[in-house]
């Protein structure tokens, strides 16, 4: 027996705050409702202060480099000066780097590249029961001209936390509608958003349609009407997409047609060309490159062909977000190029006759199916730092240690079109990496320090604030007042 | 109707009947019996004194389960009681041949029905005592009356009565009677204690009031309870629904208003207490001394209690045991999947009586220690797998459901309980009758099934004396119906109900249709021709005009009430112009009486033609008797065996085959009179049997169905009654899969070869492994089916054998099938056959169809091998060159005419003859024309054994722990109290039995004693902890985590609705988890009472679960939940508290409160005991454990001085994620804090939630536990525990005791678990590397010794879990193909509205109607449960309990 509980809330709010792929962990849509007085309190105060632009070449020595587009050097260095990798190798760096402050690792360190979070909602989401602090959920189903990038709150606590867990550039994603936006590459440091993005439009966001009728005691349609559902949910795809295709295509034969935002931010799935809005707002180190990608929600056999379909007949550059079911779709979709951004490995199986650890082999299946797959997660925003521990449990499960890094690094810069820059240690590429003490896949494994375009990384947050000033209360205790 | 009455009253009166005796019968009609005469009416008008007193006579009559079916039996009734049940013959007097039997039969001079009785005919009917539904629900008002006798929950009300409202709708009792009820328990719907129920006749209320009410045979037959739970969020609670909504809620209000009634009872023995009847006086117990109770109580209450799966059987016993009930369970379907609920003893030591006041006349059957079930037959329907993506929606469990649910009563019956059957809980009534079949057809004995419907639930509603069976003297209430139940008709179609007599008034069902069916033979008066023209008319009275050799169908046929008429085109058949109009009156010429129904067999027509030029002619038809040519094997009545096929051809050739101790005998002296057959079977040497019989009435002119029955008499002179049915005729069609081979089995690897017999083809098949199945058709096939008889014969015979109806006019039918009609093989055959039976030549019979006279030519007897199938086939195919030519003949099981076996030749063009041997296989659905539409075929593979819990990963035997399992060479952490040993590398951990017998280092062989039962494990390179305990879980409760309804619900017990079924324990197991602590929610401030388990996946019984010893707990919540910020909607009051303010007044109120009670009870224990306070009273003298919800550090503090002022300490802080700012308090004042590693940000009293938080409280001297709360992340604690590492440099084996030893401290069970030392429980976990490393994995997780998940039993059981979805995927793909195929009716049956039918059953009170808001909510709800599904996030997440947001809880 299935039992529902539920607050009594007005539904506009409860059209806010839609923790969609996040764990109902008790709080979700409807505890979202907190009176407006406390939002002050739950939005972003981070005090730490950002990091300077790199001035002095930086060389890390006697480290152990996981480079993720070649093989481990066991023994080694890299050398970034102002914000880019100058050289990586073997052995100590010859020539020694001319006025480089030299970095010894002692043979413990390890160098990875900075972790990229292919989907996540960091920047745009505080506390997930105040809708105040919630900015991912355009009204309306249809909002494919709003850009993740413009809300990214710059202070936000989330931000620190998440970075000092080694993740320093994440894809952050609106959510809700059908269209609900576009996706923007964040660098998890900056005194503004314009600092902070990297690639304002990586494309379009398609949460394909449910496409199953359910039969449980919270559904309370009928079988005929649920699929009259479906039916239409599905044509508002279509229609989407042939108006956006027919805009697209009107507007570059006749330039003076008026100008619709919200095709407008289509355009670039369909010309190749970046949208106005994608091309005219980027900004970073880095210009956007790559045509746009329409990334989609779909987990089922059924949505997963309706996708590719989909793909096939607009001649999309399609990734998916979820597929569960995409191993058993490995034909269809490797035919397309189509790849999967595996929203996390800590879930439960979706039926109770699947393996235990279905959800954990997840990216090993896929591997063997041949689908180019990143791994990201469904926790709560706030949880963003556990991102590598998704890939680490696949690693438990089968998956080969390098795949599981790959997966966090270089595939989700290629799914993101950031790949020229980041994802791997590479000359040329953004310094964007981090030092640590072990394996980044391990718990126990501590960051030690971490850079963004060169620039050196307050690893410190409000917990470790936090955490500091009550080990002080308990030095400064004589005897607990009773 | 007017039929059946004019039928009735026609031609009955005075027909001899003939009987033994006869009872007295009083010669007054007493139309008035019924004590409430007084409160009725006068007539107004006419009074309706119907005559009452009828005798059905000539039926099949089942007096009661288990007694053999009397034959041609009369029944008399007399105002509405039965009168005597009368034997009668097999063949009745008038039908007797004459000149035989009729000296030997001394019974048929026996003493005749007195002139009176109405007689029906029941020729071909089959009668069983009433139907009785021990629980059907009715809607029944409110209890009104005085306030203060109200129970204060309006959901009990013990007082309610099924009688107080309209009682039974006629809608519920039409479709009742429908399915042969007679009589139900009827009883009050909705609510916890729902009320009274009634036992009353389900006859349809009479128009006039003056005429009695139907009977109500017994008031008060039980007090109906369920664990009933309000809607959530609907009741006058902010945002819960009214108390309870929760089963824990139902089950404890259940304890306490029986304690209620028990302190009730007592108060009015001492004279104290309410005058008048309350609620609760109907649910005292023995009230004594109490007039006014004494009124309104039976002597012994009986309840029926409420279950909806199996495990609410364990539930609903415990409670009825607790209090010593006398009660019997509503079932649920689902008792398969658990029997030993309802088998095994109670929980407790009073043990249940009967349910029922002690019965004289009850069958000491009842097996005392099984619980008495109401049963409903709601088979889970099939679920739709018709897509890729559906089969992926579709989980093992719910096809299992749908294969197991119809062995459900067969299995309990096996079991030993006694159930009776209710109609109740099925979607649409109507299913019933079909669900019953299924369940006789997948085991239940047709006797079981019919004493759960007639005997059992009279004994069980105390009515014994007058339903349940048909005796004299008992209520005339009789099921009838037109075949035996669960059995087909004579016509081979599914028995069905024709009607039912209730207190001896007839209630039709089924108006039997008029059927003309057959051939009929026109005669036109002022023609001079015999026969002009002939009707053939089918079953469903389509008529087609016969002249010579032309047909014509006649349209606008009307058959109705004995009359017919129809109308053709003229010219086609006589060249006239126009159209003919034809209508008659159907009449039943030479039957003596009525028939039931009104319908005798019909066997004249006379009536008028209009032609289309107006010329009218009268006309008369004739039917020609059925022919009864076809195979009939008989079956003697009384032993079952099998005698022999008779085989009676449209010839004057009759044999008989497969006589014991002779192959095969002539039939002499064969008379066929229009119902009835005459014989001798001739034994050879003189000696002859003489057989008669009677033919069912309406013989289908098919070549299968129809019935007959006899008399056997031998030669020395013994009777022996038998019965026959028509069968297929062909024993070779089916489908065969050859088994043996020249002597030998075919190899493991060979082809498999099957062979596929229709009526003119047959296909080989030969599958090899994967390989493409190599397909042949065979040629030249040619069946002899053994029926010839002599030389100079018509071929018709073999005609008759394949049941070709006399018109057949093939010529080229021969007594040998040959579709490609070759020449030369005709001719080989004939050669062949020359030594036994030599070829005839073939006379055509004539143009009518009617067969020319056989030559008188001496018969010649044919034995089975007569039978034969000849065919040839190419073997190029099969690599070989030409053909084989194959010759296959039966061997007849002794058990029946058809073969099972078939013995094949066959020649290859070298010469060279292979024999084989094949058996049949099953039926391969529609094919199998035996098989009804609406009758599934029953495969054979659906498995016996069950693993608990049902479901994919369930274990068909609860394993025992080894004696000693010594795992060695393993990295060990032992995580002992004293913090000595850190941990032991290449160490040993040596369990005996169920203990920790022994941890070292080194050779294990060293100090373990060797023994031939121990189980060495060799675990190099492998880390081995303690069991991990984890001490915040919602995992496994049912029905609901909280209780809202109240603002205290510290009477709520978790341990209550335990629910060891969900896959989450297993998966949770292969994390390494061991014990849990399951807690309610957080909705109260004072919540329900928590249960510490083991997770002992498999076990039996659900309360197996429970830690045994374990310290009681007690859910407390403060904060953001209890107050509901989180959920307080606009306009609503909000109950108190609603502010962290409020929360601690709250909790002093309470403990105050409970101080108060505890010193009354001190002072007088007749005080009324109070479960809510007595469970504060334990926190209060520090035998409950309080393990408070909390996040803010100024809560925690002012929790800490509350315990502190009332002289308590707390169990734990739960969550505690503010705990370091007080670590001080959290360890002064509790037990320690319990929580997450690094959760935080989701709300916001969680913002400064901090991953450090337990490393300081640690550091701190506070006991600290890191928990899940989830069903997920209870899978990975080791790795959070690792965090206490990563973040705060805890040491590892500390940062492993934070979910090993720590919390089974914090549980007061580290004295058996938490580590790993010599003495304590073996629960322990084997990791693939470091525990606290993220790369490492479960292997292995022992509880009680016992292994309940490896990484090697989980593969077999994934396997097990695979094979089984393949092949009930297949399964349900086929049935649904055989469904397709059948369904050309429209069968609307899965498609009614889910929405309606979907709903659960909820009380009026609640039902309101849901306002917008609610709707909007709904659907959101709806949608993002969709998504989170789909995504895989969903459904069994549950989080932090009671947070007063969207939960799913997976039970």
């Amino acid at each position: 027996m299935l039992s529902l509980q539920f607050n009594k809330t007005r539904p506009q709010r409860m059209a806010q705050g839609r923790p969609t792929d996040r764990r109902a962990r008790g709080l979700g849509l409807l505890s979202s409702l907190l009176v407006s007085a406390l939002s002050a309190m739950a939005g972003g105060q981070d005090l730490t202060h950002k990091a300077p632009p790199q001035t002095t070449p930086i060389s890390l020595i006697n480290v152990a480099i996981y480079p993720v587009s070649g093989p481990v050097i066991e023994r080694g260095y890299i050398t970034f000066d102002r914000g880019l990798i100058t050289a990586v190798g073997a052995g100590q760096p010859t020539p020694a780097p001319q006025g480089a402050q030299v970095i010894d690792g002692e043979g413990k360190r390890r160098v990875y590249p900075g972790l990229i979070s292919a989907y996540t909602q960091v920047g745009l989401t505080e506390i997930q029961a105040v809708p105040q602090s919630i900015d991912i959920d355009e009204a309306g189903s249809v909002t494919p001209e709003v850009v993740a990038a413009t809300a990214v709150n710059p202070d936000s606590t989330l931000i620190p936390v998440t970075r000092s867990n080694g993740i320093l550039t994440t894809v952050t994603f609106p959510d809700g509608g059908m269209f609900p936006g576009q996706p923007s590459v964040i660098r998890l440091d900056g005194w503004t958003t314009t600092e902070m993005t990297i690639r304002r439009s990586v494309g379009q966001v398609l949460r394909w349609p449910n496409m199953r009728t359910f039969t449980a005691w919270w559904i309370t349609d009928s079988e005929e009407d649920q699929r009259k559902n479906i039916t239409r949910d599905l044509r508002v795809v279509e229609t989407v997409m042939e108006a956006a295709r027919s805009y697209a295509v009107s507007k570059s034969a006749d330039p003076t047609i008026a100008l619709d935002l919200r095709y407008e931010a289509m355009r670039g799935l369909f010309s190749g060309n970046q949208s106005v809005t994608d091309s005219e707002a980027v900004s970073g180190t880095e210009a956007a490159n790559g045509s746009s990608t329409l990334f989609i929600h779909a987990n089922t056999v059924d949505q997963l062909h309706a996708v590719a379909d989909l793909a096939k007949r607009f001649g999309q550059r399609v990734v998916v977000i979820g597929g569960r079911e995409a191993p058993l779709c490995a034909a269809v979709l490797n035919e397309l190029h189509i790849g999967v951004i595996v929203l996390g490995t800590h879930n439960l199986p979706v039926r109770d006759d699947l393996a235990y650890d279905d959800c954990f082999t997840l990216p090993l299946r896929l591997q063997q199916a041949g689908i180019p797959f990143a791994i990201a997660h469904s926790d709560d925003t706030a949880h963003e730092r556990n991102l590598p521990y998704h890939a680490a449990t696949a690693v438990a499960y089968g998956l080969s240690p390098e795949a599981a890094l790959y997966s966090i690094t270089l595939q989700p810069a290629k799914f993101a079109g950031v790949d020229k820059s980041l994802g791997s240690l590479e000359v040329g590429k953004a310094a964007t990496l981090l030092l640590t003490d072990g394996d980044v896949l391990e718990v126990t494994t501590k960051v030690e320090s971490a850079y963004i375009d060169g620039r050196l990384l307050d690893l410190s947050n409000k917990q470790t604030k936090l955490a500091e000033k009550y080990r002080a209360r308990y030095k400064q205790q004589t005897s607990p007042d009773k | 109707m007017p039929a059946l009455l004019a039928a009735m009253f026609g031609t009955a009166a005075g027909q001899p009947v003939p009987v033994p005796t006869v009872p007295a019968i009083p010669t007054a009609a007493s139309q008035v019996h019924s004590p409430d005469v007084a409160l009725l009416p006068p007539a107004n008008g006419m009074r309706r004194l119907d005559v009452s007193w009828v005798a059905l006579r000539n039926c099949t009559v089942y007096v009661k389960p288990g007694a053999e079916a009397m034959q041609a039996a009369t029944i008399l009734v007399r105002d509405g009681i039965i009168i005597a049940v009368l034997p009668g013959e097999a063949v009745a007097a008038g039908d007797a041949p004459a000149g035989e039997g009729e000296a030997a039969k001394p019974r048929y001079k026996a003493s005749r029905v007195p002139i009176g009785p109405r007689v029906i005919d029941g020729t071909g009917l089959h009668v069983y005592a009433g139907f009785i539904d021990a629980c059907v629900e009715v809607e029944a008002p409110a209890p009104r009356g005085d306030k203060s006798q109200l129970h204060w929950n309006t959901k009990v009300t013990p007082q309610r009565s099924a009688l107080d409202g309209g009682g039974i709708d006629e809608a519920t009792a039409t479709a009742l009677r429908k399915l042969g009820f007679a009589a139900a328990a009827i009883a009050p719907k909705g609510g916890v204690f729902r009320g009274r129920a009634a036992l009353v006749s389900l006859a349809k209320p009479s128009d006039d009031p003056s005429v009695a009410k139907p009977e109500v045979y017994r008031d008060n037959v039980y007090q109906f309870i369920a664990m009933e739970t309000s809607t959530g969020g609907r009741g006058n609670a902010a945002m819960w629904g009214s108390y309870p909504d929760s089963q824990m809620g139902a089950i404890a209000l259940i304890r306490q208003t029986f304690l209620d009634g028990q302190w009730w009872s007592q108060e009015r023995e001492r004279g104290t207490g309410v005058l008048g009847v309350a609620a609760l006086d109907y649910v005292a117990p023995q009230a004594k001394a109490s007039a006014s109770a004494e009124n309104v109580r039976s002597a012994t209450q009986v309840y029926l209690l409420n279950t909806e799966s199996e495990l609410d059987v364990y539930r609903a016993r415990k409670v009825a045991d607790e209090f010593g009930l006398t009660y019997m369970l509503l079932g649920s379907g689902l008792e398969y999947r658990r029997l030993s609920g309802v088998r095994a003893e109670p929980t407790s030591t009073s043990k249940p009586d009967s349910p029922v006041t002690k019965d004289s006349n009850k069958d000491n059957l009842d097996p005392p220690q099984s619980v008495q079930l109401v049963l409903p037959l709601n088979f889970a329907k099939a679920p739709d797998v018709s897509s890729v993506a559906k089969q992926e929606a579709t989980d093992l469990r719910e096809m299992m459901a749908w294969e197991q649910a119809p062995t459900n009563p067969r299995r309990l019956h096996d079991a030993g309980v006694r159930f009776a059957l209710t109609t109740s809980k099925l979607k649409d009534r109507g299913d019933f009758a079909k669900n019953l079949r299924s369940a006789v057809r997948h085991g239940l004995s047709a006797d079981a099934a019919l004493a759960s419907l007639t005997t059992t639930p009279a004994a069980w509603l105390g009515a014994t004396e007058r339903l349940g069976t048909i005796e004299a003297g008992k209520a005339a209430n009789l099921t009838v119906l037109d075949g035996p139940l669960f059995g087909k008709t004579s016509e081979g179609k599914l028995s069905k109900v024709r009607g039912v007599w209730i207190e001896g008034k007839w209630q039709e069902v089924i108006a039997a249709p008029v059927v003309c069916e057959g051939i009929w033979d026109v005669t036109i008066p002022a023609d001079k021709r015999p026969v002009v023209r002939r009707l053939e008319i089918d079953r469903d009275n389509g008529v087609t005009v016969i002249r010579d050799d032309k047909r014509v169908k006649a349209t606008q046929v009307v058959a109705e009430e004995g009359r017919l008429t129809f109308t053709f085109d003229h010219d086609a058949l006589d060249g006239e112009e126009g159209i003919c109009t034809m209508a008659a009156v159907v009449q039943t010429a030479g039957e003596p009486s009525t028939k039931l129904d009104g319908v005798a067999a019909p066997s004249r027509m006379i009536g008028i033609g209009v032609s289309g030029t107006g010329k009218r002619y009268d006309w008369i038809a004739t039917k020609r008797p059925a022919s009864v040519a076809g195979v009939w094997p008989i079956f003697l009545d009384e032993s079952k065996e099998f005698m022999g096929s008779l085989i009676i051809t449209d010839d004057a050739e009759h044999s008989m085959i497969g006589l014991a101790g002779q192959p095969a005998a002539a039939v002499k002296n064969f008379i066929h009179s229009g119902s009835t057959l005459t014989f001798d079977i001739d034994r050879g040497g003189g000696a002859a049997d003489s057989v008669r019989a009677r033919t069912s009435s309406n013989m289908p002119g098919e070549k299968r169905g129809g019935q007959l029955k006899g008399v056997w008499r031998d030669a020395t002179a013994k009777e022996t009654p038998w019965t026959a049915q028509r069968r297929e005729p062909n024993p070779f069609i089916g489908s065969w899969r050859v088994t043996e081979l020249d002597g030998k089995a075919p190899a493991e690897d060979a082809a498999v070869l099957t062979m596929k017999v229709a009526p003119k083809a047959v296909t080989l098949t030969f599958t090899k492994g994967e390989d493409k199945p190599i397909v042949i058709e065979a040629n030249d096939v040619r069946f002899r089916l053994g029926l010839s008889t002599a030389r100079g014969k018509s071929k018709s015979a073999a005609a008759a054998a394949r049941g070709e109806n006399q018109g057949d006019k093939d010529p080229a039918k021969s007594d040998e099938v040959v579709p490609n009609n070759n020449e030369a093989d005709a001719e080989e055959l004939k050669n062949e056959n020359q030594d036994t039976v030599p070829e005839e030549a073939a006379a055509p019979p004539d143009a009518d169809g009617k067969p020319v006279p056989a030559a008188a030519a001496v018969p010649q007897v044919t034995a089975p091998g007569q039978f034969s199938l000849r065919f040839t086939h190419d073997l190029a195919k099969l690599g070989g060159k030409g053909k084989s030519s194959d010759r296959v003949i039966p061997e007849f099981s002794p058990a029946g005419p058809q073969a099972d076996v078939l013995v094949g030749q066959g020649t290859l063009p070298d010469g060279s003859v292979h024999e084989y041997k094949a058996s049949r296989l099953p039926p391969d659905g529609a094919a199998n024309s035996e098989t009804s539409d609406d009758e599934e075929p029953i495969s054979k593979d659906i498995p016996e054994k069950i693993g608990v819990p049902f479901g994919a990963y369930g274990l068909t035997a609860y394993p025992e722990p080894a004696a000693h399992t010594i795992i060695s060479n393993a990295t060990i952490w032992t995580c002992d109290a004293l913090g000595k040993v850190n941990t032991i590398e290449r160490g040993y951990v040596y369990l005996r039995g169920n203990k920790i017998a022994m941890v070292g280092s080194g050779d294990p062989s060293v100090s373990v004693p060797q023994g031939e039962r121990s189980v060495y494990i060799d675990a190099k390179g492998k880390h081995i902890t303690p069991g991990i305990v984890d001490c915040h879980s919602h995992t496994g409760i049912s029905g609901g985590v909280n209780e809202g309804g109240q603002a205290v619900t510290a009477e709520c017990r978790i341990a209550d609705v335990t629910n060891p079924d969900s896959v989450s324990w297993y998966q949770q197991l292969a994390g390494g988890v061991t014990a849990v602590l399951s807690l309610h929610g957080s909705a109260n401030s004072i919540g329900g009472q928590s249960q510490t388990n083991k997770i002992r996946w498999g076990t039996p019984s659900p309360d197996d679960m429970h830690f045994e010893g374990a310290a009681p707990g007690i859910k407390f919540a403060l904060g953001e939940n209890p107050r509901r910020a989180n959920g307080r909607g606009e306009g609503e009051a909000g109950r108190y508290p609603a502010t962290r303010m409020g929360v601690e007044m709250q909790i002093r109120d309470r403990f105050t409160a409970a101080k108060e009670y505890n010193a009354a009870r001190n002072l007088d224990n007749r005080t009324r005991r109070d479960l809510e306070l007595e469970a504060l009273s334990e926190v209060l003298r520090g035998e409950r454990l309080v393990h408070a919800h909390s996040y803010r550090q100024d809560e925690m503090v002012m929790l800490a001085l509350v315990a502190r002022e009332f002289g308590f300490k707390i169990g734990t802080y739960q969550h505690a994620l503010e705990g370091y700012k007080v670590a001080d308090y959290v360890r002064d004042y509790s037990g320690g804090a319990s929580g997450f590693s690094d959760w935080w940000a989701y709300k916001v009293e969680v913002q400064d939630a901090i991953p450090q938080a337990f490393s300081i409280m640690h550091e701190q001297g506070v006991v600290v536990s890191l928990n899940s709360d989830s069903n997920e992340l209870a899978r990975r604690l080791n790795v959070e525990a690792a965090k206490a590492v990563k973040y705060s440099g805890t040491d590892p084996i500390d940062a492993l005791k934070f979910v090993t030893l720590f919390p089974a401290k914090q549980l007061k069970i580290d004295s058996r678990v938490g580590s790993i030392e010599a003495g304590k429980d073996a629960d322990i976990a084997i990791w693939s590397g470091p525990p606290l490393s993220s790369l490492s994995r479960c292997e292995a997780t022992y509880v009680d010794g016992r292994l309940l998940f490896s990484i090697e039993n989980d593969r077999l059981l994934r396997e097990e879990t695979t094979a089984q979805r393949l092949r009930l995927l297949q399964k349900l793909l086929s049935e649904k193909k055989r469904k397709d195929k059948s369904k050309s009716s429209g069968d609307g049956g899965q498609l009614s509205s889910p929405a309606k039918d979907a709903k659960p059953p909820v009380d009026a009170a609640s039902d309101t109607r849901a306002t917008s808001i609610e709707e909007a909510q709904r659907a959101e709800i709806k949608r993002l449960f969709i998504q989170m599904h789909n995504s895989g996030v969903m459904p069994q997440q549950q989080g932090d309990c009671g947070c007063g947001v969207v939960h799913l809880m997976h039970d």
